[in-house]
């Protein structure tokens, strides 16, 4: 059960011959890690887990067109939701989505998050990495730099 | 031929298709004539031109004057198209046969990816000059600029070590310039968010560079650390208790006020509400407790979530002004940094 509340590591994610930040001397700043596909998760030891990200699918290929997707982050809830879940597991992720969600919409969102453009408009960037509490928030704010880069 | 439905065929694609049809139809009699018309008539602007502007053919007179591809490359860096100018830069690099001219133009590439943001692949370029490179004008400061790439890609601890090597090579110091290397040093602790120390370092730069034009970068960086070392902070953990007490008091203090109300109806009034239903069914004669059960649940995600989101907008209220800080003294100190 306590395995639900450990982060999946990160290593496997990355593409070949990016560094590792916390290994000795690697620059560790990963601008489109967010743009990477997510592999398929089909591990049965983490059910749950596989039900969240199939939830989660299943609402961006049937159900999303049927709302105006009007969230103005970026990434958009559900692929924020569906990274969350992966990276850090179903409890903490679906905590990180209903937070998401629900609790967004005071304050200033422009200038509570760094931004960058996508498609010509500036949104606020907010990555599930941002918002993990457990870890090292992965000083700088490392924003993509360019949208040629999206 | 193509057999299309019968009635008039439109004006531009239905002609297309029709064939030997196209040049009957009176639209495309019009747009030939149009056609035919505007390739006499001379270019002309839409307004008239200011005192410094040039005419409009004047950049295909620039286009066809004979250019090296350094000096094409340069034109491109100095209009900031940098990736159009590291292939200029990669095309002379082909045709150049001198080793130190070779390095030259890989220096230029480096610089193009520093500019355009790719820290990654500048960071490979300067590390291969600075290790293999032959040319004394390039590989000194290709040490500074590999050192330089990682402040720029916020690497503060990375960059530290470089610029310790650069300081023991006399060429890096001679070519980049001590006080630039000591305002690096401390724009690397600034990047790191050690305003104490950026404060301790840059104490005294203008009388130990008497004369420096980075005097007054200096200045003003150690100011925008004063600063920031004496910025309010939140603390998530009181945030957190906060919420947990009363469902969106902590979203409350971080000033996300409308998040609080969310949070206290969502969260408090499910709570509240499966309460209501907990002691209505206990009172009845056959108690149903799904509803109010399931009603609980779902409350206790919303509370938990709103926990979590109060010391998560906390913790990002503090990130976000540090960051703001930072990017606001770049535009200051990389410039001055990036000369050399």
């Amino acid at each position: 059960m306590w395995a639900a509340f450990e982060p999946a590591a990160a290593a496997d994610w990355w593409p070949e011959g990016w560094y590792d930040r916390r290994a000795e001397g690697g620059p560790g700043f990963y601008p489109d890690i967010e743009k990477m596909e997510l592999p398929f998760y089909w591990d049965t030891a983490e059910p749950l887990k596989v039900l969240s990200i199939g939830f989660i699918r299943f609402y961006q290929t049937y159900l999303s067109r049927f709302r105006k997707g009007d969230c103005p982050f970026h990434p958009s809830c559900s692929r924020y939701g569906l990274r969350a879940i992966h990276d850090y597991g179903w409890v903490w992720g679906w905590l990180m989505i209903v937070d998401r969600i629900f609790y967004r919409e005071g304050g200033n969102i422009y200038s509570d998050y760094p931004k960058v453009r996508i498609h010509g408009e500036m949104r606020p960037y907010n990555p599930p990495r941002y918002d993990y509490i457990w870890a090292d928030p992965l000083w700088p704010l490392v924003v993509p730099s360019s949208e040629e880069e999206w | 031929m193509v057999d299309f439905p019968p009635g008039r065929p439109a004006l531009v694609d239905d002609c297309m298709i029709a064939g030997d049809r196209h040049i009957r139809t009176r639209g495309s009699i019009a747009l030939w004539l149009a056609m035919a018309f505007s390739a006499f008539l001379p270019a002309v602007p839409h307004r008239p031109l200011e005192a410094d502007e040039q005419p409009p053919e004047a950049h295909l007179a620039q286009a066809s004057e004979p250019r090296s591809d350094e000096e094409m490359a340069e034109m491109f860096f100095a209009e900031g198209d940098f990736f159009r100018a590291i292939t200029e830069f990669r095309r002379a690099i082909f045709g150049c046969r001198d080793q130190a001219k070779i390095e030259h133009l890989w220096f230029r590439i480096g610089d193009s990816y520093l500019h355009a943001g790719r820290y990654n692949d500048a960071l490979k370029v300067f590390d291969r000059l600075a290790r293999e490179g032959t040319s004394e004008g390039t590989r000194p400061v290709a040490k500074y600029r590999l050192a330089l790439t990682h402040i720029e890609a916020g690497l503060a601890e990375q960059s530290a070590k470089h610029l310790a090597l650069c300081r023991a090579d006399p060429d890096c110091v001679r070519l980049a310039g001590p006080d630039r290397v000591d305002l690096a040093d401390a724009v690397a602790l600034f990047e790191g968010r050690n305003w104490e120390e950026t404060s301790r370092k840059l104490r005294g730069f203008g009388t130990r560079y008497p004369g420096s034009p980075l005097t007054e970068v200096a200045e003003s960086l150690e100011k925008k650390a004063d600063e920031a070392k004496e910025a309010p902070r939140l603390s998530p953990a009181l945030a957190g208790i906060l919420s947990a007490v009363i469902p969106g008091l902590g979203q409350f203090i971080t000033g996300r006020y409308w998040d609080g109300v969310q949070a206290l109806l969502f969260a408090g009034g499910l709570g509240a509400g499966s309460g209501v239903l907990f002691w209505y069914e206990d009172r009845s004669n056959d108690p149903e407790w799904v509803v109010p059960s399931l009603m609980a649940a779902v409350a206790a995600v919303f509370h938990a979530a709103n926990i979590y989101g109060a010391i998560n907008a906390a913790r990002m209220t503090n990130l976000m002004s540090d960051f703001n800080v930072i990017s606001e003294a770049r535009t200051m100190y990389r410039p001055a940094l990036r000369l050399r």
